[in-house]
């Protein structure tokens, strides 16, 4: 009786201790601490992963066009430099084309492209991480993530679900954006929704998750959405087949993979 | 030997207009190459009706097909906008493409392999002729720190943009100045590649069996500049230029080498090559029934040492190659029919302008060694001898205005070089019309004081052109 009463006793706690809502802990107060979180959370689920992804970009005018790749991450240390390797499905002609990324946080990425056609591997200047990333509304930064102390965050409020946070750019003139607020999920650290704001004082730019599950345990945004709000049109970013913690090695982020891709990684 | 002079052009009763019958003959000729270039046009159009585009579907999560398939059906139609007074034919490109690839990876053995082939059917209105042009019929096996590729392929190596130092896999010139899509620039050899990866140093291989020169201008389509005529030539679809091609024996092959690794964020590289000079810039004595032997263009042979580094610098990329040029045949630089050694050097960077705008400068030389001694010996006269130095700069601009979308590319590239005072520029633009089908135009222009310079030898080339390309892929 007393045995099971114990066994009880410690499978509630096992359930109270796996629930990661932290709502009982109270909210937290440190801005640096919550988007940190979530950051980990929105870049750097598991220690790596891959995923299937469909981007369709819809202009201000309805005209459609289809992105489809597939994507393997590595990270080196969370919250820090990221390994990136994509394999292009769609559109034809840009099909078999692959891309790489040496993430760095505090310098440039490393980023090169290999041309399967011409067997050319080159290397892409990567100043600018706020370029569209293959003619989406997304930019090269919202797939690989802003580094956390390039911005300078205020935690301006607090509401029953979301920690409200405003963030205004270190080096205002490296970006285009005077600020932009987050909303993040108290209970997931999920950022929902970010709205940015141009130079002049409007609002341009929304980014959402639109669809959020948990996937191996981990909370994962599987469908994101970025819209124009000044021209219109957006861009729905679709991911399927996530798989976390597959065992990708460190070496496949390298020129032999950029002209023979690890197809056991890109399935 | 065919060789038609200025001189001899004069003569020719084609070009006198008055003639009613030649002038028709020329008009006929004319408009039968419109028509063909008329009804390749149509042929992209025909998928359009058969493929659905695939963009609604979502297949995304489907299992891979064990056959991967791409390809396009694709027409191109250019000509010279020049006063060619060397040829009759306007038209330089009027040709239909059906390309199809396919790749399959067996998930039987072991190793992982992977089988390719990708090739184009070829319907070229300027030959007359339906040509089968396979580009790669490879077999790849990965046995861990090995892999081996060997088939037909097409290679790449080196960090100069449109320059190519170590890079001494075929090209094929004549496409690139016709208009063709710059991919038809590199051409495909039959070869066995090697890599080795040992982590602290990388090694490519390459071995191709039966040497295999670049597709260099031999006055068919092109009109160039023959040093031995003192003359620009054109053979109006019979190739003027026609060396021997080294024997099939195997020291005859080529060998290529890379060995490379990253240091810190830079690309580094050695290089090594045994083989020919890619095109025949030597010369032999050919006996063709005059009463004196005659120059024609010759293979000799070249190996090839250099190195190049690539990587980050002010939020660009730097780029730099070099490589020495040892012309095997003539060590001591007074043969007259075979090239001196060489030095030949890069130095490039790229930035984006502004946002989906980037810029890239090159300067490029190519110093001919022990020229006193090839001014001495040269067959030819010293006003049309190369420079000793011959200096080159290229830019790049393109230009993204879609907002960093490929579905509309603007791109222009120059060489210009200022001590052979010759300029070459290759302006082009890309539209999608729809996700599958784009659509460029674009021009080659070539101006030259001179007609013996690098590009001044090809001024009467200067032409436009236009294609429809649609894109298929399987799931």
């Amino acid at each position: 009786m007393k045995t099971s009463r114990t066994l009880l006793f410690s499978i509630l706690l096992a359930i109270f201790a796996l629930t990661s809502t932290p709502a009982w802990a109270g909210d937290l107060k440190n801005v640096t601490e919550i988007v940190n979180k979530a950051n980990v959370v929105a870049y750097y689920q598991g220690n790596d992963g891959r995923a299937r992804v469909k981007m369709t970009i819809v202009d201000a005018k309805g005209n459609k066009r289809v992105r489809k790749l597939r994507i393997v991450r590595k990270d080196v240390k969370d919250g820090g430099d990221q390994y990136f390797f994509v394999y292009f499905k769609r559109p034809a002609d840009v099909a078999r084309t692959t891309f790489m990324v040496h993430k760095h946080v505090g310098r440039d990425d490393d980023r090169w492209m290999y041309l399967p056609a011409l067997d050319l591997v080159k290397r892409i200047s990567s100043a600018d991480k706020r370029t569209s990333f293959v003619g989406s509304h997304f930019f090269y930064e919202d797939i690989s993530g802003r580094p956390t102390n390039a911005d300078k965050h205020k935690l301006v409020k607090t509401t029953d679900k979301f920690y409200v946070i405003r963030s205004t750019p270190k080096k205002p003139g490296s970006v285009e954006f005077k600020s932009y607020t987050v909303w993040i999920d108290k209970a997931t650290f999920v950022p929902k929704k970010a709205i940015f704001i141009n130079k002049a004082g409007k609002k341009y730019r929304k980014m959402e998750a639109t669809k959020v599950k948990t996937i191996g345990g981990k909370v994962t945004v599987t469908s994101m959405k970025v819209s124009d709000l000044i021209n219109g049109g957006y861009t729905i970013n679709r991911m399927t087949k996530i798989k976390y913690d597959i065992g990708v090695p460190k070496s496949i982020f390298a020129e032999r993979s950029l002209r023979n891709p690890p197809k056991k990684y890109l399935k | 030997m065919r060789r038609r002079s200025n001189t001899d052009r004069g003569l020719d009763p084609l070009f006198v207009s008055k003639n009613p019958i030649a002038g028709s003959a020329r008009w006929f000729r004319r408009n039968r190459m419109l028509f063909v270039a008329l009804v390749l046009l149509l042929i992209p159009l025909f998928p359009l009706v058969a493929l659905a585009d695939d963009d609604d579907d979502d297949d995304n999560d489907k299992e891979e097909p064990t056959i991967e398939l791409k390809g396009f059906v694709e027409t191109s139609v250019g000509g010279r906008i020049t006063d060619d007074k060397f040829t009759k034919d306007e038209l330089m490109m009027a040709e239909a493409r059906f390309r199809l690839e396919l790749y399959h990876e067996p998930e039987t053995s072991k190793f992982t392999t992977k089988l390719a082939f990708r090739s184009d059917f070829v319907i070229d209105g300027i030959t007359g002729q339906t040509t089968i042009d396979v580009r790669e019929a490879s077999a790849y096996v990965n046995l861990g720190i090995v892999d081996f590729k060997v088939g037909r392929q097409v290679m790449t190596w080196g960090v100069g943009d449109l320059r190519f130092i170590n890079d001494l896999f075929p090209k094929d010139w004549i496409a690139f100045f016709i208009g063709r899509d710059t991919e038809y620039l590199k051409a495909p050899s039959n070869t066995i590649r090697m890599g080795m990866y040992f982590g602290a140093l990388n090694v490519d291989l390459a071995w191709t069996p039966i040497f295999t020169s670049d597709n260099f201008p031999t006055a068919s389509r092109l009109t160039i500049y023959n040093p031995f005529a003192l003359s620009l030539i054109n053979g109006q679809g019979q190739d003027l230029i026609q060396p021997n091609a080294p024997a099939k024996k195997f020291r005859n092959g080529e060998f290529h080498l890379r060995a490379y690794r990253k240091i810190k964020r830079y690309d580094v590289a050695l290089y090594g090559y045994l083989g020919f000079w890619k095109e025949p810039l030597a010369a032999e004595m050919v006996n063709v029934g005059l009463p004196q032997p005659v120059p024609m263009p010759a293979f000799s042979r070249l190996a090839v040492y250099g190195a190049s580094i690539q990587g980050p610098l002010f939020g660009g990329t730097l780029s730099m190659e070099g490589g020495f040029y040892h012309s095997l045949e003539d060590s001591d630089g007074d043969d007259p029919f075979i090239p001196n050694h060489q030095v030949r050097g890069l130095v490039g960077y790229e930035h984006a302008l502004v946002k989906h705008m980037t810029v890239s400068f090159q300067y490029y030389m190519e110093v001919n060694l022990q020229y006193d001694k090839l001014e001495q010996n040269a067959p030819i006269p010293p006003d049309i001898l190369d420079d000793e130095i011959r200096h080159q700069i290229t830019m790049r601009w393109m230009y993204l205005p879609l907002k960093g979308s490929r579905d509309l590319i603007l791109s222009f590239f120059i060489f210009y070089s200022p001590n052979e005072k010759d300029v070459y520029m290759r302006p082009w633009i890309a539209y999608k019309v729809t996700e599958s089908l784009r659509a460029t135009i674009g021009a080659n222009i070539v101006i030259g004081a001179d007609d013996h310079t690098f590009f001044g030898r090809l001024e009467k080339n200067t032409n436009v052109y236009g294609r429809l390309r649609y894109s298929f892929a399987g799931p």
